[in-house]
């Protein structure tokens, strides 16, 4: 019996782990649609620091994206905005020993998403803020950096 | 393969063989994600809310980590996603791997699905909150981070 018990909570926890992990890793999602006006707001500042940093011993693709339209369409008005003030910090870093690329958009619309309405698109940096793309890379090495834009410049 | 995922406020559902509906939600969703605070002290060490998705692996590992996020659901109007990582809260996707390694962090994104009009996303980080994608990678990598996005910013170049 207690042995049955056993069984059914490894059992149990098992299946309840696929459940958990499996519909997870197996989505492959639509670009997302938007209804008519969305807003996206982001404020880094007071020391506020992002990262995505990298010590990869191989081939290494960084990309962080910040206050973007990935992919998908905005049926209306979309509002973008980012501020980076008082100590914020934005970095893409990576150290690597084979060939890498890194890609940092902030604010910027990529030429896949589509957006029928106005674009507002305000990036503000202030009172010591830095954004870099810093990259140390013993190979070939492929950095791109936007800030505000539409479309990509990576590609 | 390892797999290591964390959801926090987070909507997501696939279309996988488990034959899972997207979830519905009508009008007004509301997410919300604070991480920071009043520090506590666990076995000596200081803690200001920390959320991490980390692991130590020898093979190929994939890391997920979704905040305050739209998977893939159908949401009504006027939804709003909000978070907050303040008060040197801390969110970390990290990794330690001897092998090729996925590490994708989405903070206050929708990444796929349908959302009614009026969607607000507002992402703050301050008060030296701190949010890091890290890698110690032995072999090949892909590091992906969204924050306040819309779209899959992991979707390209599978590694």
């Amino acid at each position: 019996m207690v042995v049955g018990i056993d069984l059914f909570k490894t059992l149990g926890l098992s299946i309840l782990g696929l459940l958990y992990v499996v519909p997870v890793l197996g989505t492959a999602a639509e670009a997302p649609h938007v209804g008519e006006g969305a807003s996206i707001h982001v404020t880094i500042g007071g020391s506020g620091v992002v990262n995505a940093g990298v010590g990869v011993a191989g081939y290494a693709n960084s990309k962080q994206m910040i206050g973007s339209l990935i992919s998908g369409n905005v049926g209306g008005k979309l509002n973008l905005s980012t501020e980076i003030k008082n100590s914020g910090v934005v970095n893409v870093a990576a150290s690597v020993a084979a060939s890498t690329t890194a890609t940092q958009a902030i604010d910027t619309v990529n030429l896949s998403g589509t957006a029928s309405g106005n674009v507002t698109d305000q990036v503000t940096l202030t009172g010591t803020a830095v954004v870099n793309v810093g990259v140390g890379v013993a190979a070939d090495a492929k950095a791109c950096q936007l800030i505000g834009t539409i479309g990509l410049n990576c590609d | 393969m390892r797999y290591f995922t964390l959801m926090v406020g987070s909507l997501l559902v696939s279309g996988t063989a488990l034959a899972l509906d997207a979830p519905q939600i009508g009008s007004g969703a509301s997410l919300t994600a604070v991480i920071g605070g009043t520090s506590q002290s666990i076995g000596g060490t200081s803690y200001a809310g920390v959320v991490n998705a980390l692991g130590s692996v020898d093979g190929k590992s994939v890391v997920k980590q979704n905040l305050a996020h739209i998977g893939d659901a159908s949401v009504g109007a006027n939804a709003k996603i909000s978070l907050s990582v303040k008060n040197a809260g801390v969110v970390n996707a990290l990794g330690a791997f001897e092998g090729a390694a996925v590490v994708n962090q989405s903070i206050a994104s929708v990444e796929g699905g349908t959302v009614g009009a009026n969607l607000t996303l507002n992402t703050a980080i301050g008060g030296s909150g701190v949010v890091n994608v890290v890698g110690e990678i032995g072999g090949d990598a892909k590091i992906c981070q969204s924050i306040g996005s819309i779209g899959d910013n992991c979707k390209d170049n599978p590694l």
